[in-house]
C-alpha cells in the first residue's frame, strides 16, 4: 500500500470500510479522511451506515475489510471497545445513556480521566485536579446545582449534556457524536452546535452524525453525505446540497 | 472341486453304514431297520451307531424318530424288541410305528422299556438332528440346524452340509449353510488352500463362533503360516465392521437422545427466543405432559382397555392442552408483570416449578408412575454384532421431527405465527400496526408450554414418570439452546442432535457422568468463541 | 461514601452481640439455666452465620455488578470440602478401618496410598489457605471464560447452573476420590480440639460471626468507592462503560473471584459446624436457594442479603419440623411473591416505606 503523506498526519483515517451483516452491506469500501481539529458533520438517510461507522470506529463491529488509522500509527479495526476509548476515541449515543443509578457527579466521575484498571480503581481516590475540572465541566453544561441528584432523574435534554460533559472529562481527540439534536428544543439545539464548535480544534476532532439541516448549517463544517454504505459527496454543506445525486437519494426532490 | 470332494465323502459315508449296519445290504429301508435295532440295543455304544447310521440314512422318520427319542418317547417292546413311539395315557401307552407314524394299537406300559440316552448319546442326537433338519421342508428349522452345525463345527457332518448346498433353493439358508461348512473347513484336518478359503468366508459374518474359530486359527503357532494370516485378516475384518456397527448404534442412541432434548428444548425456545424470557418451569411442563399420559391410560385402562393401543393418540392432544393451560395461567399470573427483567423472571419460575413439583407430589406420590407402551411401540430391531434399535426409540425420533415440522409450520404459514414473528422483531411496531402483543404473548407461552407437554408423552416411554422428571432434562435442554443459539429452531434441531450424539460417543470412553462433565466444559468453552450460540442473528444497530 | 453508615452499624453491632451473647450464655451458664443457650442453638446459629456471609457473596456479584449466578453453591461447597479434607486426614488413626493415612471410605474402595490431591491436607496451613484458593481458582477460570466473551444475563446463569450441576455429577462419583454419595464425614477434631466440644463450638461460632463481619466490611470497601461504581455502571449500561475505556470483564472477573472466596470461607466454616459435606451442596436447587435469601432481604444493600440469609433458613428450620410438605410450596411462593411484589426485598422497599409513612404523617397531621 502505497502510503499517502496526508495519511500519518489524518486524526482518522478509514480506508476501504467494509461491512456485511448476513449479505446485507451495511458499509461498502467506504473511506473518510478527518483532520486534527476538524469537525465534520456526516448525514444520510436511515440505514445509509452512519450508525455502523460509528461502530467500526470505536471498535463494536468488526469490519470484513478495510482499516481505520488513528493518528496515522494505531489500527483501530484490531483493537477492542476499551482499547480505542484508552487511545482518545469518545463516543455518544443517539439515546441518551448516562449511569442512571449514579450521580451527576459520579457519572462525571467515572468518565474522568484516569487508571481504568481494575485493580488501581479499587484503591483510586479522586485527585484535586480531576476534580477541579469535573466543577469545570459542571459548569459548561450547567448542571452544577444537580451535581449531587441521580442521572436518572435529569430531563432528556440534561442527560444529553451531561453525556457530552462525560465526553468533555474523558478529554478525547476524537470525539464521535450520533444525533445529539434528537428530542432537543430549538435553543438547546443552537447552544449544543456553539458549544460542539468550542469543543473542536486544536487537537480534538469532533464527527457529528445528524439529521437536523438546520443543526448542520449550524455547525458550519464540511460535511459527508453517506449512501448505502458509500460516500455520496464531501464538500461544504451548499456544494453537498446541490449536489444531483444527494438531491436525489437524501432530501427527496 | 470341493463339491465333488463332498459327493464322495457322502457316498463314502452310506457306503460304510449300508456295509456295516446292515448286514444283509438292500434297500435303504432296511437300512433304517437295522438302525432301528441298533437303538434297541443295551451296549450305548451301539445305541449310538444306530443313531448315526439313522442320520446317515438320509430316510424322512429319522428326525422325529430321534426327536422322539431325546424327548424320552421312544420305548421297545420287552418281547419282540420293536421300537415305538409312543403317547402316555396313564399306565396305558399308545403306541406308533416309529417309520410308517400309523398308530400300532396300545399297550400297557409295564411290557414297554425306554430307549436310554445318556449325555453322550444326546450330543450325538442333537447333530445328527441338525444334519437332517438341514434338508427340512421347514425353513426355519434349517437355518437353526445351519446356525448349529455353525456351533459345533463337526468334521462328521460336512457331507451333510455339503448335500444340504447342493440342493439348498433359499439364499439365507444356503449363507448360513456355508459358514457352517466354512466353520468346519477352517478346522486342523482341512488343507490349507482350504482353510483360506473358509477364514474369508467366516471373515464375512459377526457371529461369536466365527470369531472364535478364527481367533483359535490365529492364536494356534503350528497353523500354517498363510493360513495364519488369512484367519487374522478375516478377524480384522470382522472387528472393523463390528466397529461400524457400535457407532452407527452410538449415532443411533445419540439420535434418539438427541430427539428427546428437542422436544424439551423447542418449547424453550419458542419461550426464550420469542419473549426472552427463561422459564425455569418448563421442565415441569414436560412433566405435567408425562403425567397427563398417566392419567389418560389410567381411563383406557379402566373404561376401555380394549383400545389401550390408542392410548397414546389421546395422551399427545391431552398433554399439549394441559400443559398449555398450565402456561397460559403462568404467563398471566406471573410471567406478564416480569417482562423486560429476564433474571426476576427466572427467579419466580424457579418459584413456580418448585411449586408444581410438590404439588405432582402431593397429589400423585413421590415415586414413579407406570406409563405403558402400546404393542405397536414395544419390540426391538436386532442388528447385527449386538446392536438393538427400539421401536419406541424410532418413534420417538419420528415424533420430535414432526413436532418440530408443526411448530415452524405454525410459526411460518399461520396468522399466528406472523403476528409471533412481529412481535418477536419489533414489539412497538406490531403494537402500533394493531397486533395485541400482550394475546401473542400468552398464546405464544401456551404453544412452548404445550410442545413441552407433547415432550412429557414421549419421556413417559422412556424414562420414569416422577415428580423430577422435569428436571433430569431441564439443564440439558438449556444447554441445547445455549449452543444451538437464541430464536432459531434449525439451531435448536442441530444443537439438540449434536449434543446427543457426542454425548453417546463420548460415554464409552468416560462413562456416562464424566460424557456429561466433558460436553458441559466444552459448551463452556464453545460460548467462549461463538457467545450467541451456533447460529447468531446479527445486528446493525449499537444496543446499549 | 462512608465505609460504616448507620445501617452497617447497627448491623455489625447487633451480630457482635448475638454471636458473643450466644457464645457466652452457652459456656457460662449451667445447662438448665432459664437464659443457658443450648449446643445445638450454638451450631445453629453458626450455620446462619455462614448462610449470610454466603448471602453476602452472592450480593456482591448480583446486586452490584448484575451477575446472576446459579452456581455460588459450588463455591461455598468446594470451600467446605477443602476443609472437609483437612478433617478427614486430621481423623488420623481412629477412622473405622483405624489405616493411619487413608481415610475410611478410600480403605473401603480398597486404594492402597493417597490420591495426589489430598497431599497437604493434613497441614492447616495448606488446607485453611486452599477454602479460599480452590472455589477462587475455579471462579477466576469460569469468569475469565465467561466474561472475557461477553456471556452475560441469563446465559451466564445458565452457564454457572451447568457448572455446579457438573461438579455435582463429579464428586458423587466414587472414583473421584472425595467419598462419592457419602461425602466426608465422622469429623474428629479441628486443631486438636475435640469439635463436640462446647468450647470449640462456641469458637466456631464466633469465628463465623468475624467472617461474616469482615465479609461485610470486605463487600463495602469494594462496594462504597470508585470500584463499586464502575460495577454498578457495569451493571447498568455495560456497552457504555466500555466506551469510556473501562473493561467490565476485568471487573467482574475481579469481584466474582472475590465473591467466590468468601463463599468458601463460609462452606470452610460451616462443615466442622455441621459435620458433613456431601455432593449434594453442589446441587443446582441450592444455589438458585441462595439468590432468593439474597432476594428476600434485598439485592444491592449487603446488610439485607444476610438478614434475608437468616430469615429464609429460620423459616426452613421452623417449617420442615412443623409441615415438611409445606416448605416447598412457601418457599416457591417466596421465590414467586419477592419478584413480583417486593423486587427490591425487605430492606430495599424500607426507604420508600418509611418515606411514605413520614408524607402520610404530613398530611393528616
Amino acid at each position: 500500500m502505497a502510503e499517502h503523506p496526508a495519511i500519518s498526519n489524518a486524526a482518522l483515517y478509514l480506508d476501504g470500510i467494509t461491512v456485511s451483516f448476513d449479505g446485507f452491506r451495511a458499509l461498502n469500501r467506504l473511506s473518510l479522511y478527518l483532520e486534527p481539529g476538524e469537525l465534520r458533520a456526516v448525514i444520510g438517510p436511515n440505514g445509509a451506515g452512519k450508525s455502523t461507522m460509528m461502530d467500526v470506529v470505536t471498535g463494536k463491529t468488526r469490519p470484513d475489510e478495510g482499516q481505520v488509522l488513528l493518528h496515522g500509527r494505531h489500527d483501530l479495526t484490531r483493537l477492542d471497545e476499551a482499547a480505542i476509548a484508552g487511545l482518545g476515541v469518545g463516543r455518544k449515543f443517539q439515546r441518551p445513556t448516562v449511569f442512571e443509578a449514579h450521580s451527576v457527579f459520579e457519572n462525571l466521575e467515572l468518565a474522568c480521566r484516569a487508571d481504568r484498571r481494575a485493580r488501581r480503581t479499587l484503591f483510586a481516590r479522586l485527585s484535586g485536579e480531576q476534580r477541579e475540572r469535573i466543577e469545570e465541566v459542571l459548569d459548561l453544561i450547567a448542571l452544577r446545582e444537580r451535581a449531587g441528584d441521580s442521572a436518572g432523574l435529569l430531563s432528556h435534554g440534561q442527560k444529553q449534556w451531561l453525556e457530552i460533559g462525560m465526553l468533555l472529562v474523558q478529554d478525547p481527540s476524537i470525539l464521535l457524536i450520533d444525533e445529539p439534536a434528537a428530542g432537543m428544543t430549538d435553543a438547546e439545539t443552537m447552544r449544543t452546535a456553539r458549544l460542539l464548535k468550542r469543543i473542536a480544534g486544536g487537537e480534538r476532532s469532533v464527527i457529528v452524525v445528524e439529521h437536523d439541516m438546520e443543526f448542520v448549517r449550524a455547525l458550519d463544517c464540511r460535511v459527508t453525505a453517506l449512501h448505502e454504505g458509500a460516500m455520496l459527496a464531501e464538500g461544504t454543506l451548499d456544494a453537498v446540497s446541490a449536489n444531483e445525486s444527494v438531491i436525489e437519494v437524501y432530501l427527496g426532490r | 472341486m470341493a463339491v465333488r470332494n463332498a459327493i464322495f465323502r457322502l457316498v463314502l459315508v452310506l457306503f460304510a453304514a449300508g456295509a456295516c449296519l446292515a448286514p444283509g445290504g438292500g434297500s435303504a429301508s432296511e437300512g433304517i431297520d437295522a438302525a432301528l435295532v441298533l437303538l434297541a440295543e443295551k451296549s450305548a455304544r451301539k445305541r449310538q451307531a444306530g443313531v448315526e447310521a439313522l442320520a446317515a440314512s438320509g430316510h424322512p422318520a429319522a428326525a422325529p424318530i430321534l426327536s422322539a427319542m431325546v424327548d424320552g418317547k421312544l420305548y421297545y417292546r420287552k418281547d419282540d424288541k420293536r421300537l415305538f413311539v409312543v403317547a402316555k395315557r396313564g399306565r396305558e401307552f399308545d403306541l406308533f410305528d416309529p417309520v410308517a407314524g400309523e398308530q400300532a394299537g396300545t399297550a400297557p406300559s409295564k411290557s414297554l422299556k425306554k430307549v436310554k440316552v445318556n449325555n453322550r448319546l444326546r450330543r450325538a442326537i442333537r447333530k445328527a438332528l441338525a444334519g437332517l433338519n438341514l434338508t427340512h421342508a421347514d425353513r426355519g428349522l434349517r437355518l437353526e440346524a445351519a446356525a448349529g452345525l455353525l456351533k459345533s463345527a463337526d468334521p462328521g457332518l460336512r457331507p451333510a452340509l455339503a448335500a444340504a448346498l447342493e440342493s439348498e433353493a433359499d439364499g439365507d439358508v444356503r449363507a448360513a449353510v456355508e459358514l457352517a461348512l466354512a466353520a468346519v473347513d477352517i478346522g486342523p484336518d482341512s488343507a490349507p488352500p482350504a482353510r483360506i478359503a473358509a477364514a474369508k468366508r467366516l471373515g464375512a459374518s459377526e457371529s461369536p463362533e466365527a470369531r472364535a474359530l478364527l481367533g483359535r486359527v490365529v492364536g494356534d503357532a503350528k497353523t500354517d503360516a498363510a493360513v495364519r494370516e488369512a484367519a487374522r485378516a478375516a478377524l480384522q475384518q470382522i472387528e472393523d465392521r463390528l466397529e461400524l456397527y457400535r457407532q452407527f448404534g452410538a449415532v443411533f442412541q445419540g439420535i434418539s437422545l438427541g430427539s428427546v432434548l428437542l422436544l424439551a428444548a423447542v418449547g424453550l425456545a419458542i419461550t426464550f427466543g420469542v419473549m426472552g424470557v427463561i422459564n425455569m418451569a418448563h421442565g415441569e411442563m414436560v412433566m405435567v405432559g408425562a403425567y397427563a399420559t398417566f392419567v389418560v391410560q389410567e381411563l383406557f385402562r379402566t373404561f376401555a382397555p380394549e383400545f389401550f393401543g390408542l392410548s397414546l393418540a389421546v395422551a399427545v392432544p391431552a398433554a399439549f392442552l394441559a400443559a398449555a393451560a398450565l402456561g397460559v395461567g403462568l404467563e398471566r399470573s406471573v410471567i406478564r408483570w416480569l417482562y423486560g427483567r429476564p433474571l426476576e423472571t427466572l427467579l419466580a419460575t424457579w418459584g413456580v416449578s418448585l411449586v408444581l413439583r410438590q404439588a405432582v407430589r402431593t397429589i400423585f406420590g413421590p415415586t414413579n408412575r407406570e406409563v405403558g407402551s402400546p404393542e405397536w411401540m414395544s419390540g426391538a430391531m436386532e442388528l447385527a454384532g449386538g446392536v438393538a434399535i427400539t421401536y419406541n426409540r424410532i418413534w420417538i425420533i419420528l415424533f420430535s421431527l414432526a413436532v418440530l415440522a408443526a411448530v415452524m409450520a405454525v410459526i411460518r404459514y399461520t396468522a399466528f405465527g406472523l403476528e409471533m414473528r412481529a412481535v418477536t422483531q419489533n414489539r412497538p411496531m406490531a403494537n402500533a400496526m394493531g397486533i395485541r402483543s400482550r394475546k401473542v404473548d400468552s398464546m405464544t407461552f401456551a404453544l412452548g408450554s404445550g410442545v413441552a407437554g407433547m415432550a412429557g408423552v414421549a419421556l413417559s416411554q422412556i424414562d420414569n414418570v416422577s415428580p423430577n422428571l422435569g428436571q433430569a432434562y431441564i439443564v440439558d435442554s438449556f444447554m441445547v439452546i445455549v449452543f444451538g443459539g437464541v430464536g432459531n429452531l434449525w439451531g435448536v434441531l442441530v444443537g439438540a442432535m449434536s449434543l446427543g450424539v457426542v454425548n453417546k460417543f463420548i460415554e464409552p470412553f468416560s462413562g456416562a457422568v464424566l460424557g456429561k462433565i466433558v460436553i458441559l466444559v466444552a459448551l463452556i468453552l464453545f460460548i467462549q468463541r461463538r457467545p450467541q450460540g451456533l447460529f447468531a442473528m446479527r445486528g446493525r444497530a449499537a444496543e446499549l | 461514601m462512608r465505609l460504616l453508615d448507620l445501617k452497617g452499624r447497627i448491623f455489625l453491632a447487633a451480630l457482635a452481640v448475638l454471636a458473643a451473647g450466644a457464645a457466652l450464655l452457652n459456656l457460662v451458664l449451667p445447662e438448665g439455666a432459664v437464659l443457658h443457650v443450648p449446643n445445638y442453638m450454638v451450631g445453629l446459629i453458626g450455620k446462619y452465620l455462614c448462610f449470610a456471609l454466603l448471602a453476602l457473596s452472592v450480593d456482591l456479584v448480583w446486586g452490584f455488578a448484575g451477575i446472576l449466578s446459579l452456581g455460588h453453591g459450588a463455591f461455598f461447597a468446594l470451600g467446605g470440602y477443602a476443609m472437609g479434607m483437612h478433617l478427614m486426614r486430621q481423623i488420623g488413626e481412629r477412622g473405622v478401618y483405624g489405616h493411619p493415612e487413608l481415610p475410611d471410605f478410600m480403605v473401603f474402595l480398597d486404594w492402597k496410598e493417597l490420591p495426589w490431591y489430598w497431599h497437604g491436607f493434613d497441614s492447616a496451613w495448606f488446607a485453611l489457605p486452599m477454602c479460599l484458593a480452590v472455589p477462587g481458582a475455579l471462579a477466576f477460570l469460569f469468569g475469565w471464560l465467561t466474561f472475557r466473551s461477553r456471556v452475560t444475563g441469563v446465559y451466564l446463569s445458565i452457564i454457572s447452573q451447568a457448572m455446579t450441576f457438573a461438579l455435582m455429577l463429579a464428586f458423587f462419583r466414587n472414583d473421584m476420590g472425595f467419598g462419592g454419595n457419602n461425602g466426608l464425614t465422622d469429623f474428629k477434631d479441628l486443631f486438636g480440639l475435640d469439635l463436640k466440644d462446647a468450647g470449640m463450638r462456641a469458637g466456631l461460632l464466633l469465628a463465623s460471626a468475624a467472617a461474616l463481619a469482615g465479609g461485610y466490611l470486605l463487600c463495602r470497601w469494594m462496594t462504597v468507592g470508585k470500584f463499586g461504581r464502575v460495577l454498578v455502571a457495569v451493571r447498568d449500561a455495560e456497552q457504555r462503560t466500555r466506551f469510556l475505556g473501562y473493561r467490565p470483564e476485568h471487573y467482574k472477573i475481579l469481584a466474582f473471584t472475590v465473591s467466590a472466596m468468601m463463599a468458601g470461607v463460609a462452606g470452610a466454616l460451616y462443615v466442622p459446624q455441621v459435620g458433613i459435606i456431601n455432593p449434594g451442596e453442589f446441587s443446582p436447587a441450592n444455589s438458585i436457594e441462595i439468590v432468593i435469601w439474597v432476594a428476600v432481604g434485598g439485592r444491592g444493600t449487603l446488610v439485607g442479603a444476610a438478614l434475608g440469609a437468616v430469615l429464609v433458613n429460620y423459616a426452613k428450620s421452623f417449617l420442615t419440623g412443623a409441615a415438611p410438605e409445606m416448605w416447598l410450596f412457601v418457599l416457591g411462593g417466596l421465590f414467586v411473591a419477592v419478584t413480583l411484589f417486593i423486587p427490591r426485598g425487605i430492606l430495599g422497599e424500607i426507604p420508600g416505606l418509611w418515606a411514605r409513612w413520614r408524607d402520610g404523617r404530613g398530611h393528616h397531621g
